[in-house]
């Protein structure tokens, strides 16, 4: 080709359209980088003094973005070369974190639930927290309550953090009870007196119950009776399911009843997309989470709280999350100065106080964030249910396996089938997953 | 003979030229159609968490499957009594109404615009408003029950009435198969209902011999539609009773959801997405095989 040749229009349109054609086939291709993936930036030339810019991690987490922020300011404020990118991923939180996971793409720090925690360990997603926690002087572990301390440890390997939680307690109505003349309950009571009470208070012909009846188709929901009644739902190293057991199949089968009964209780069908009968003031007792407190701080009836009545023993379920940084992270040293930022006294106290809940720091907790003002609650009883309450359990294959247990305790509590007949199978079935994991 | 090398020339540069100018489409076509597909049959042979490596696992997905998955048998059943019951529903229900506004009465485009509406409304929003109209308290079917003394079911939470529940619900979203048969009946020839009436022929055999074989292409294609809908049901469900309850509801599109990111079971749940996608096609190749039994085609008769 003679070297003054000229490009034709023609040949240049086509110079422009395979170009463009490759970019686009590079670009797709490209593996993505996040901005978080950024590291420090690169070492400046001695001559010229460059502002450096601040390196960014990403926090994904599912619950509301305010909850944060006032932590982020501070954490800004000391410091200043970290910048906080706040991601909350409200809906199919699990569905988006695994598949940012399997695209290699997960934030440089998450908040996951229990189940993922360990499911991320098992598979090497999260990296083991200890060397950094050993390399913190002023790191206090002893200041966390063991229950939500211990759960994320694999061989010794900690791959998380938590920082609030929520316990399940048990609500009632001080005005229902006045009305009924039923003196307000106990501490020590059990599962007999609590049926008890109901059944005094309860006048279904007025659509007022005891009781807002059982969560059917949660079936977390459902452990905290087994639990209770001294049984257990899985052994420690999740390799055998337990619900087939006595423990397990008379505490569903005592609570079906009451709920086929319909008399403390409405039934399936009354409850029915009823909201919740609690707040509205026609069930005089309920055993759900902490959460429920912020609702009903602006109700008009006096209520108080007590732990969750005992069979066999005095437990009640524990929910939270855990902070954790993936193997993907770049910048592991950010990334860590800010979990151990969000998990320490001033951060994780921020973050609590904000959403009402108690802390994972003991600490923390004596300045109470979950007490509404103006209210005469019993409210050391909230903090107490982290000391008895057992965490949701995270057994591998969690969604098989409790999809298995979801559709046994389904069938009790809707009466279609007796406890006795259909937990054996059922547990025997959550062990044949358990073990295919 | 320098010519036809020109010509040829020519002929590559502007096929290349060609290409080029499609080549975006080609690229997205290849990068997010034809790969992901190629990439899920893959996948059905292996076992997938999506947070651990894949492992091959050959036809293991398959085997599980068909001998030791009772659910799987349980969605294909749910899916199979949808498609037979709900699709004849709403294709009768659907011609029913188009009949009704095919009228010459007045405000027609208004009421023609009134039963289109509800095929408009999002299917998240519409499962929402029948999560109230089958309340059993308060739910306006169980009232319109109660005025003729009988006491309606708890319909989603029980495993009798769930199904049939949403078979119910699924009339109401008739709208575009109802304009697509009123466009029908309106391109009916009227001599060939003048025909009839000189044969004697009443409403009725006018119905059965001039309406029904000149409206069997548009129903035909209807149907086509309406069954491969009916196997890839989904969004009301996973709305409103997420398989529930006791699995009365798992369609086979949600029970491939749920494996695939509940169960975290990638592999399994492209093998459900393959095995689906041959029965779509064994029912629909015996609709097209069937379909020349009565299906009547206007332009046939000149060619034959």
């Amino acid at each position: 080709m003679a070297a003054d040749s000229k490009i034709s229009r023609r040949d240049f349109l086509r110079l422009a359209g395979m170009t463009a054609a490759s970019a686009t086939v590079l670009a797709a291709c490209a593996p993505v980088i996040q901005p978080s993936a950024v590291g420090p930036a690169p070492q400046e030339s001695p001559e010229v003094s460059l502002p450096k810019a601040p390196v960014e991690i990403v926090y994904a987490f599912h619950d509301p973005a305010d909850f944060r922020k006032e932590a982020v300011e501070l954490f800004s404020e000391r410091f200043p070369d970290i910048r906080i990118t706040l991601q909350q991923i409200p809906d199919e939180f699990p569905t988006k974190i695994f598949t940012m996971a399997a695209a290699g793409t997960l934030p440089d720090v998450v908040r996951v639930w229990e189940p993922m925690v360990l499911d991320f360990g098992r598979a090497n997603q999260v990296i083991d927290l200890q060397p950094f926690i050993d390399a913190q002087p002023d790191f206090n572990a002893e200041d966390f309550l063991e229950n939500f301390y211990d759960f994320p440890v694999i061989a010794g390997k900690r791959y998380g953090i938590a920082d609030g939680w929520n316990g399940h307690v048990a609500y009632y109505n001080k005005d229902l009870f006045d009305q009924a003349g039923v003196s307000y309950p106990s501490e020590e009571w059990d599962w007999d007196d609590y049926v008890a009470i109901a059944r005094q208070i309860s006048r279904p012909e007025e659509r007022i119950w005891g009781d807002i009846g059982l969560y059917i188709g949660w079936l977390h929901w459902s452990h905290k009776l087994v639990w209770q009644n001294g049984g257990r739902i899985y052994n420690d190293d999740y390799t055998e399911c337990l619900m087939g057991s006595p423990e397990a199949i008379e505490a569903l089968q005592y609570w079906a009843d009451l709920q086929q009964e319909a008399v403390i209780m409405p039934s399936p069908a009354q409850a029915e997309g009823l909201g919740n009968l609690f707040q509205a003031g026609r069930a005089a007792m309920q055993r759900v989470g902490t959460w429920e407190i912020g609702a009903l701080a602006e109700s008009e009836f006096a209520w108080d709280l007590l732990p969750e009545p005992k069979r066999k023993e005095r437990r009640t379920l524990l929910h939270t999350a855990f902070n954790v940084i993936p193997t993907t992270t770049r910048d592991k040293e950010s990334a860590w100065k800010w979990l151990n930022f969000i998990v320490g006294p001033e951060g994780q106290y921020l973050y609590v106080k904000k959403n009402a809940t108690p802390g994972t720091r003991r600490s923390v907790n004596e300045k109470m964030p979950w007490a509404r003002e103006g209210l005469d609650v019993r409210w050391e009883v909230v903090p107490q249910a982290g000391e008895y309450g057992i965490l949701v359990p995270a057994p591998p294959n969690v969604g098989e396996v409790e999809k298995i247990l979801g559709d046994a305790v389904q069938a009790i509590f809707l009466g279609r089938a007796k406890a006795a007949d259909i937990l054996p199978e059922a547990a025997a079935k959550a062990t044949e997953a358990l073990r295919q994991a | 003979m320098e010519r036809k090398r020109f010509y040829t020339k020519r002929r590559l540069r502007q096929t290349i030229e060609g290409y080029l100018f499609i080549s975006p489409w080609i690229i997205g076509f290849v990068l997010f159609t034809a790969g992901p597909i190629v990439a899920s049959f893959v996948l059905s042979f292996f076992s997938w968490s999506l947070i651990r490596p894949p492992r091959l696992v050959w036809f293991d997905n398959y085997v599980v499957m068909f001998t030791r998955d009772p659910l799987f048998w349980q969605s294909l059943r749910v899916t199979m009594v949808y498609v037979v019951v709900a699709v004849p529903l709403q294709l009768l229900f659907a011609l029913f109404l188009a009949i009704l506004l095919n009228q010459k009465v007045r405000l027609i485009p208004f009421f023609r615009t009134l039963f289109y509406l509800p095929s408009q409304v999002s299917s998240v929003a519409m499962a929402v408003i029948f999560l109230w109209i089958y309340h059993p308290e308060l739910g306006l079917v169980n009232d319109l029950l109660r005025l003729i003394g009988v006491q309606g079911p708890a319909w989603l939470i029980s495993p009798q009435w769930a199904l049939p529940a949403l078979i119910g619900m699924s009339l109401w979203t008739v709208g575009g198969s109802m304009i697509i048969l009123l466009a029908g009946l309106q391109d009916i020839p009227q001599h060939l209902y003048e025909a009839a009436a000189l044969d004697g022929a009443g409403e009725l055999a006018k119905f059965r011999y001039v309406t029904l074989p000149m409206l069997s292409p548009v129903i035909f294609f209807i149907l086509v539609l309406g069954i491969i809908a009916g196997f890839q049901y989904f969004a009301q469900a996973y709305v409103m009773t997420r398989g529930g309850p006791l699995n009365a509801t798992l369609f086979y599109a949600l029970y491939l959801y749920l494996n695939a990111f509940n169960f975290l079971k990638m592999g399994y749940a492209a093998a459900l997405a393959w095995i689906l996608l041959l029965i779509i096609m064994a029912v629909t190749i015996l609709q097209l095989r069937l379909a020349r039994y009565w299906v009547y085609y206007e332009f046939e008769e000149t060619r034959r």
